[in-house]
């Protein structure tokens, strides 16, 4: 045995002020009687009667010194075994996804489920150290690696299930990360090595991992895992509907200018039937359709509705009875007018440019040359910049920059070689810039090219052998998009994808979108651009709580996890001059929208894991340390309740 | 402690020492005083009550010739009558420091009990000597008869203080010197004496006497409820022991005492002394009404 903390051995000194103290005796009230001859008669009498007595008074003493060393060992932290040796590690992930709010036969919620299988879990891994780990919309540790296990139960009894898709793949190479860290070489049960043929054992994990969750959950498709994974399924009920999809976009058609699509999924095998209804700021916006939906089955419906301007639309699906689960039977949408936005287009003539701009809607433009831009205000004044063959000096904070056919010397202040028809070898095509465009027509056919070398702040979309022929940069508050040729030196203006580009690159600068908000989960970030001369913003949630103080970045920025409500989160920032200040807000939707989590089917397994070997596989793990510290108290403790007692009894 | 006002009052009220003159102190031995009184002696006096015949000689009162016989025998011959002498009674009351010590108040229990006695003799017309003890025998107040002088005594008694200790030897060494022959002594202590009980008690032997002692004490030296770590201190020597109280220490006190008590009896036996065990947790009046006529000194 060892101590963690020798240092507090010095305490040991308290022994010799027990003996003081007792040398000292207690105080005694003193009390006149008339005589003290027979009470001396008595204590004489007492004193023969009980032989013991004066060993007894000496029992006292013995347990209050013994109580004393035992609490200064305690304080010492005793240990035994080795720190180089481990206990297995128990990995507990625990399933706080949406589905875990399906309600069983029992009445009980299946995270309630999972919270007392957990807990039992706890119990069973006496003597062995443990780690709890959640999964829903993130995946988080909710404690240290402790053999506390008081520690684990508290964390699994504090755990609510959340609102959003699981995370398993992540909760799982969070703890699969967790153990190999925690891998050690096994001791060898072997006498004296001979010289040259001990064989060294390589590091080995010794872990397990529990997943307690109903089984609604991605499976792995990582590397095979080296530890055994133990499902503990939980949940019995498999019924269940809900919305899996909900999009909404604006047309102009003899039935409305708004049309709403929601699809509704049976995920079980019974049949359900329901009806569904949409709501428009609270009002019913359609007449409700009912219908039956086998097991399995998918439906899509959509409404037109009269929707122009802003509104807040929601989708209900009300099955006949209700089902196992709440959570995916709403779902929301905003729907906002897109704000108009303001382009400066500094540079030369350019027709072909003029007319992808043109096309863009609600954007207002302003030719200016290259005097005329002042950089104090034109922040202020235009939400993008696109300069065309032109570049200042330096690129004023404030606005996106849009460059065409030019190198800004803040960040590429030397000369860039040119390049003549380079080839692509790679552009990002899940890049949003990207997405309605092909860039086949710039591929080798660009007349010259001036590639841009990487560094750092600069993130290529697309990339020949030499550089970036297209990329975003972003140097302090300054940020963009830059093309590294001349468009006039390619036929890319005459390709249909060009204005598309450019649309969405000017969308992209601004942050403006096509005014229909509706793609948040639960655990995404809210991120609103709330503008300069933005100070103080808050959030409001779906119930009505309010968050105060939240932080808003460079460029008027504001970034908050959607948490774990769903509903319309309405975000309010204060705009403005001091004397002119007004509340500006932004409503945003969170919703569950998953069809993996409306599946609330109990697996058995999990697709794609098998189980690792046992760690008895080689050589053997040692004894572990083992902190002695409680039974130390305790049993001072112990000992002083035995004091007191025999102390009053003598 | 009394409680509140006790003190205040008188040690005697009027009722009860009407009921007092209606008793009488009982002596086993007949007893005679200096001067003639209401208590039958052996000695033949002067008396109505016929005793016996005796010869006439010279010098012999002739009134008291019995004039009959002579007519009859011709032979002189003294009547002699029965002589009625007075009565003493001594009340020996202790008034060391310990006495003042203990609840219920021994010191007003013990003045109480011996103005009970008093009024009793002076109601019956004994002589009573009042005789205070601390560590020695206070200076003597005379004795008193008649029952007019029981305020007198009373008033003596609450006026009374305790003294310092105890040293009943020498306090009733020096009362057995002046002590009136053939008398009721009644000691009245807590008989809390280091030095011992035999040498006080033999001084209150003696076959011309008829002695009783009430030995009084509180209620919580009979019977003690103490709690916790005490330092007992003893009020006359200063001296002091350190108790840690509980059952078992109780009840080896109250054993100790058993033997004290029994040990006075023994030595009460030898002496011929009646003892008498009182608490101050009893009401005097009980005391005096009910266990003192039990024990046969009150008739």
């Amino acid at each position: 045995m060892s101590f963690g903390a020798p240092m507090m051995l010095w305490l040991l000194l308290l022994l010799p002020a027990v003996l003081i103290l007792w040398f000292l005796k207690i105080r005694r009230t003193p009390t006149e009687v008339a005589s003290t001859l027979l009470w001396r008669r008595a204590l004489q009498d007492e004193r023969v009667r009980s032989p013991f007595q004066k060993l007894l008074r000496n029992l006292v003493l013995f347990l209050q010194l013994l109580a004393v060393l035992l609490a200064v060992l305690a304080i010492a932290a005793p240990q035994g075994g080795s720190g180089q040796y481990t206990s297995r590690l128990n990995l507990i992930l625990v399933d706080s996804s949406a589905s875990m709010n399906a309600i069983e036969i029992d009445g009980r919620s299946r995270f309630e489920q999972a919270r007392e299988r957990g807990l039992e879990i706890v119990d069973d891994i006496s003597g062995e150290r443990g780690i709890v780990i959640g999964f829903g919309s993130s995946a988080e540790t909710l404690t240290p690696v402790t053999s506390d296990r008081s520690v684990l139960r508290k964390a699994i009894s504090r755990m609510t299930p959340g609102s959003g898709t699981s995370t398993f793949e992540n909760a799982l190479e969070m703890a699969l990360s967790i153990a190999r860290q925690d891998s050690v070489v096994p001791m060898q049960d072997v006498e004296e090595p001979e010289d040259g043929e001990e064989e060294q054992l390589r590091q080995q994990i010794d872990a397990r991992i529990f997943v307690i969750s109903d089984g609604a959950i991605p499976g792995w498709t990582g590397d095979p895992i080296p530890v055994p994974v133990l499902l503990e399924s939980v949940g019995e009920v498999s019924s269940n509907s809900g919305i899996v999809a909900l999009a909404a976009r604006r047309e102009f058609s003899e039935e409305g200018d708004l049309r709403v699509v929601a699809e509704i999924r049976n995920s079980g095998d019974e049949v359900i039937s329901g009806e569904v209804k949409i709501l428009l700021d609270g009002e019913p916006a359609a007449e409700a359709q009912s219908r039956t939906l086998e097991g399995g089955e998918r439906w899509t419906h959509s409404f037109s509705l009269l929707g122009a301007g802003d509104h807040e639309i929601e989708v209900l699906w009300n099955p006949q009875g209700g089902d196992a689960l709440s959570l995916d039977d709403r779902a929301w949408l905003v729907a906002e007018q897109p704000r108009t936005i303001k382009i400066a287009r500094v540079g030369k003539a350019n027709i072909l440019l003029d007319d992808a701009l043109a096309v863009i809607p609600s954007v207002i433009i302003e030719p200016l040359t290259l005097e005329q831009v002042d950089p104090e205000t034109i922040g202020e004044e235009f939400d993008v910049v696109v300069w065309d063959r032109v570049i200042p000096e330096v690129l004023p904070a404030g606005p996106g920059h849009l460059v065409l056919g030019a190198q800004p010397p803040q960040l590429w202040p030397d000369e860039i070689e040119q390049v003549s028809q380079p080839l692509l070898v790679a552009w990002r095509r899940d890049d949003p810039l990207l997405r309605y465009s092909q860039l086949t027509p710039i591929d080798g056919t660009i007349v010259k090219s001036f590639p841009l070398p990487q560094r750092d702040g600069v993130s290529p979309i697309a990339e020949c052998r030499e550089g970036a022929l297209i990329a975003r940069f972003i140097e302090g508050d300054v940020r963009g998009i830059i093309l590294a040729f001349d468009v006039l030196d390619s036929p890319w203006p005459l390709s249909a994808s060009f204005p598309f580009f450019i649309e969405a690159a000017i969308r992209d600068l601004a942050r403006v979108g096509g005014g229909i908000s509706g793609g948040l989960r639960s655990g995404d970030l809210i991120e609103v651009n709330a503008g300069g001369g933005v100070s103080v913003a808050k959030r409001i949630f779906p119930s009505g709580a309010e968050e105060d103080g939240i932080p808003v970045r460079s460029g008027g920025i504001i970034r908050v996890p959607a948490g774990e409500e769903l509903g319309i989160h309405q975000m309010k920032w204060l705009q403005g001059q001091s004397e002119e200040q007004v509340w500006n807000h932004k409503r945003v939707p969170v919703n569950l929208l998953s069809p993996a989590e409306s599946s609330i089917e109990p697996m058995p397994a999990i697709a794609g894991i098998e189980v690792g070997q046992e760690r008895e596989a080689m050589g053997f793990w040692g004894v572990a340390k083992q902190h002695y510290w409680p039974w130390f108290l305790a049993f001072a403790l112990g000992l002083m309740v035995v004091e007191w007692i025999v102390f009053h009894r003598r | 402690m009394s409680p509140a006002g006790e003190e205040e009052k008188p040690l005697l009220d009027e009722d009860f020492l009407a009921r007092c003159g209606k008793l009488a102190l009982f002596s086993r031995k007949v007893v005679h005083g200096m001067l003639r009184g209401e208590k039958r002696s052996r000695r033949r006096g002067m008396s109505t009550e016929f005793a016996d015949h005796r010869d006439y000689v010279v010098g012999d009162d002739l009134r008291h010739l019995d004039w009959n016989i002579y007519g009859r025998l011709e032979k002189l011959f003294i009547k002699l009558f029965e002589e009625e002498e007075e009565r003493s009674v001594v009340l020996l009351l202790d008034a060391s420091a310990s006495m003042a010590c203990g609840e219920p108040d021994k010191w007003r229990h013990a003045r109480q009990v011996t103005a009970a006695l008093a009024a009793v003799a002076l109601a019956s017309g004994d002589r009573v000597h009042l005789r205070i003890l601390d560590e020695e025998l206070r200076p003597t107040q005379g004795s008193l008869r008649g029952s007019g002088n029981i305020l007198r005594i009373v008033k003596l008694l609450e006026e009374l203080e305790v003294g310092k200790g105890t040293a009943l030897n020498p306090s009733l060494r020096a009362h057995a010197a002046s002590a009136p022959s053939r008398a009721i002594q009644i000691l009245i202590s807590d008989l809390m004496d280091p030095a011992g009980l035999e040498e006080p008690l033999r001084q209150l032997a003696g076959r011309r006497a008829e002695s009783w002692v009430i030995h009084l004490l509180s209620g919580d030296e009979a019977d003690p409820q103490h709690i916790g770590d005490l330092r007992l201190k003893d009020v006359e020597e200063g001296t002091h022991v350190d108790v840690s109280f509980n059952d078992r220490i109780h009840e080896t006190y109250r054993s100790v005492l058993a033997e004290y008590r029994a040990e006075i009896r023994q030595l009460c036996s030898r002496f011929q002394i009646q003892p008498i065990e009182v608490s101050s947790a009893i009401p005097f009046d009980q005391v005096v009404l009910e266990m003192l006529r039990q024990k046969g000194m009150l008739a």
